[in-house]
């Protein structure tokens, strides 16, 4: 009776200590994975095989040399060895719990073995067990790989996963807390490499220091919080492992792509012809479509890092005059680049381009509802500019970014083509200055400039040719000004 | 045998007790900020708790070594047996009334630190036309799960309350932004307006003895004068969401504030191709939010 008494709660509580132990994480596959193993397993195996050779699982991770990513590499020299343990001197002290990192030793034949331990103090590396390794004299040069990965891969855990996912899906456990909310949009899927506020040109991909500025400084408006105090050396790390599973999951919807034909219809029937389908991109071209992929994806990641992608203006931001923000307000509301059609005549993100029925680019048919959509076929809302909030950065320099090469993977275009600089200049200037001095336009849409409203002349654009006082000569465009005095737009404290 | 377990039960434990609270102050299991507040005030606040511990250290030493000489006693008398008591009404009246007194004491005791924690500064907003000129004033935003902070343009000073207010009330041009780091003058009182973009939250600094919770909607003031430079912990203090712990901040104690507010402003007006000469450090990886 008394040990039943006891077992019990014991057993119970068997839980706890099991939680505590290393979870054991897992990369989720896409779910067009489990679509393609409905018709052709063989290539749904393939698929998940070669994912799992190059970049491994969250717990061993695979430091693939094809990667443009910083992995953490430490060189050193082997002093002496015994056995699977090599005393070594190494270029810099590598972080404490190093475990489980890969180390390439420049023997004769170079060997790739794994570290399962260092131990600090008497400079020891310890080898997992590897059958028929040849020994290891004094003098071989080794390299250390992965350990930065690793952190990243750490902290990831800690302070991302649980919004973005193990493996970077936008979908993990707390991600349902922010699904349909009104005013946030989903945790970032990374898988298809794209991030929307970067500073690179239109097309590129972001650069390190995009995701850093968002990691550090958050998306203000939005779930996505400031991690400011983390180090800079923990930021690097997440970052990398960012776009390691960036590069992952890209490199899976390429090859998805590649398989596509071998996908069943919309009513599960396989391809007619599966069979030779299934040799000829399952098999024969399979490797090479994985290199493909990766090398492309490669590359798109190189290219953001590049200084000459970046987008910098030539000219200084013009002084932040009244007339410069007119001359921002009139390119606002042109027809020409349409700002005005989605941020609203007023700027409060509710233009008239919310109410259409918008294409989707993949499948090239109507969305059922009207509003527009990002590249995760998400309903999203043009930003208000009333706000105040600019997710990406309120410097200048930042919304002239935006102007200049939109934000990726929305239907924020980049008007780098249709605008000279100047405007795009004079529209921040406006931009900037709609949260503290209005949008130039009243609650009954009626146009005004400069800050002070009750100076607002009361007609709209299209009766501006019956202008009474001080009037402006008819054939002066629409959105020139119309009042008499513009009055000052610096605040008035 | 029981009878013996027992006694030394009752007699071990509290003596368990004051050794552990006696050594913790060298274990630093003390008040944070190597035990001293960095604000005057949280000074006071801590004196009021060492006078409370002082009080109950009495009372917990009297009672617990009345206990234990109660039960040595007793239990070595086995002649007499114990006696059933339904109470006495003179032993009632005293321990009613003298821990009472104790109370009415401690209350009227700390009225002064309470009043300078939250009252009379709204009483001096009645009287006096505006608030000293060495107020710093910034509004903090705590949202999930990060602190967003708006300070005035540098060098702004405020000469009453109405005009804080209006400031309060929009955004103005020349506004500095920041998240998750406050900057406060060293020495000098600092102002601050608590707002909620969502939840509760609370404005945690263990270190400055400041905790004020934030609620949706209001906009509450809080002020102290930090007198130690350096970095402070800024924490939430309820619990506001899944992401509670990642809210983490930090205030610090500046000399010379107004220059660090220039190059915050400086940073945050970056335009990306100011002369080399004017542009701030770092200005090119740093953006602010």
């Amino acid at each position: 009776m008394t040990t039943r008494r006891l077992i019990i709660p014991l057993l119970a509580s068997l839980p706890l200590v099991v939680g505590c132990a290393d979870f054991q994480a897992e990369f989720v596959n896409d779910e067009r994975v489990a679509t393609l193993a409905t018709t052709s397993p063989d290539a749904a195996t393939n698929l998940k095989n070669s994912l799992d050779a190059h970049f491994g699982t969250p717990n061993a991770l695979v430091a693939w040399g094809a990667l443009p990513i910083e992995f953490g590499e430490i060189g050193g020299t082997v002093l002496s060895a015994t056995g699977n343990s090599l005393r070594v001197s190494l270029e810099s002290e590598p972080p404490a719990g190093l475990s489980n990192v890969a180390v390439v030793l420049e023997t004769k034949t170079p060997q790739n073995r794994t570290v399962t331990s260092y131990d600090a103090t008497t400079r020891t590396l310890t080898l997992a067990e590897q059958e028929a390794a040849p020994d290891v004299g004094p003098g071989t040069s080794l390299r250390l790989i992965g350990h930065k990965l690793q952190a990243g891969r750490r902290l990831y855990m800690q302070h991302c996963m649980h919004c973005h996912g193990v493996t970077g899906d936008g979908n993990g456990p707390t991600a349902r807390y922010i699904r349909n909310h009104r005013f946030n949009p989903l945790p970032r899927d990374y898988r298809r490499g794209l991030f929307k506020f970067t500073s690179t040109k239109i097309g590129f991909y972001a650069s390190r220091d995009d995701l850093r500025r968002t990691i550090k400084q958050g998306l203000a408006g939005t779930y996505m919080p400031s991690f400011l105090l983390l180090e800079s050396g923990q930021l690097d790390a997440i970052v990398e492992f960012v776009r390691f599973l960036a590069m992952r999951g890209e490199v899976e919807r390429r090859l998805l792509d590649h398989l596509q034909p071998l996908m069943p219809a919309d009513d599960g029937t396989p391809p007619g012809d599966l069979a030779a389908l299934q040799k000829e991109l399952a098999v024969d071209t399979f490797n090479e479509a994985f290199t493909d992929a990766a090398s492309l994806v490669a590359e798109n990641w190189v290219n953001a890092e590049d200084p000459e992608h970046l987008v910098i203006p030539n000219t200084p931001r013009p002084p932040d005059t009244e007339k410069s923000r007119i001359r921002g307000r009139s390119l606002f509301v042109d027809t020409k680049i349409n700002c005005a059609k989605c941020h609203g005549e007023g700027g409060r993100g509710n233009g008239a381009f919310l109410k259409d029925i918008q294409k989707n680019l993949e499948t090239q048919q109507n969305y059922p509802t009207p509003g527009l959509r990002d590249a995760w076929h998400k309903m999203i809302q043009p930003r208000n500019l009333t706000s105040g909030i600019y997710r990406g950065g309120r410097r200048p320099l930042d919304v002239f970014r935006r102007v200049t090469a939109g934000i990726k993977a929305t239907p924020m275009a980049g008007f780098v083509t249709n605008l000279a600089e100047a405007d795009r200049w004079h529209i921040v200037n406006y931009v900037l200055s709609i949260p503290i001095d209005g949008a130039f336009i009243d609650e009954h849409g009626h146009q005004y400039h400069g800050g002070d409203r009750s100076h607002a002349h009361h007609d709209h654009d299209h009766d501006h040719d019956h202008d009474k006082s001080t009037k402006k000569p008819a054939d002066k465009p629409a959105d020139k000004p119309k009042t008499t005095q513009p009055k000052s737009a610096k605040d008035k404290k | 045998m029981s009878r013996i377990f027992w006694c030394l039960f009752f007699t071990v434990w509290p003596i368990i007790a004051i050794v552990v609270c006696a050594i913790s102050p060298a274990m630093d299991w003390a008040f944070p900020g190597n035990r001293e507040a960095a604000t005057p005030l949280g000074q006071r606040i801590d004196d009021l708790f060492y006078l409370i511990l002082g009080i109950v250290t009495v009372a917990f030493i009297g009672t617990m070594g009345a206990l234990a000489y109660t039960l040595w006693k007793g239990s070595k008398n086995e002649d007499e047996k114990g006696w059933f008591s339904h109470g006495s009404h003179n032993l009632e009246v005293i321990w009613t009334i003298v821990p009472a007194g104790v109370l009415l004491f401690i209350a009227l005791y700390q009225i002064d630190v309470w009043a300078i924690y939250r009252v009379r500064e709204h009483e001096n907003r009645d009287t006096v036309n505006g608030p000293r000129p060495s107020h710093l004033v910034a509004e903090v935003t705590a949202r999930q799960f990060e602190w967003r902070i708006r300070y005035p343009a540098p060098g702004t000073k405020f000469k009453t309350y109405k005009q804080i207010k209006a400031w309060l009330a929009k955004p103005h041009a020349g506004d500095v932004y920041a998240v998750n780091k406050l900057f406060v003058h060293l020495n000098r009182e600092t102002l601050i307006y608590l707002k909620s973009a969502d939840v509760q939250h609370a404005f945690f600094v263990p270190d400055l003895r400041v905790k004020q919770d934030a609620m949706p909607g209001q906009s509450i003031d809080i002020w102290f004068t930090v007198n130690k430079s350096g970095k402070f912990n800024l924490t939430c203090a309820e619990l506001c969401g899944w992401g509670h712990y990642k809210m983490r901040g930090e205030v610090e104690a500046v000399e010379d504030l107004e220059a660090r507010l220039r190059e915050l402003k400086a940073l945050q007006d970056f335009d990306g191709v100011t002369p080399p000469g004017t542009a701030p450090a770092g200005a090119a990886e740093e953006a602010t939010p």
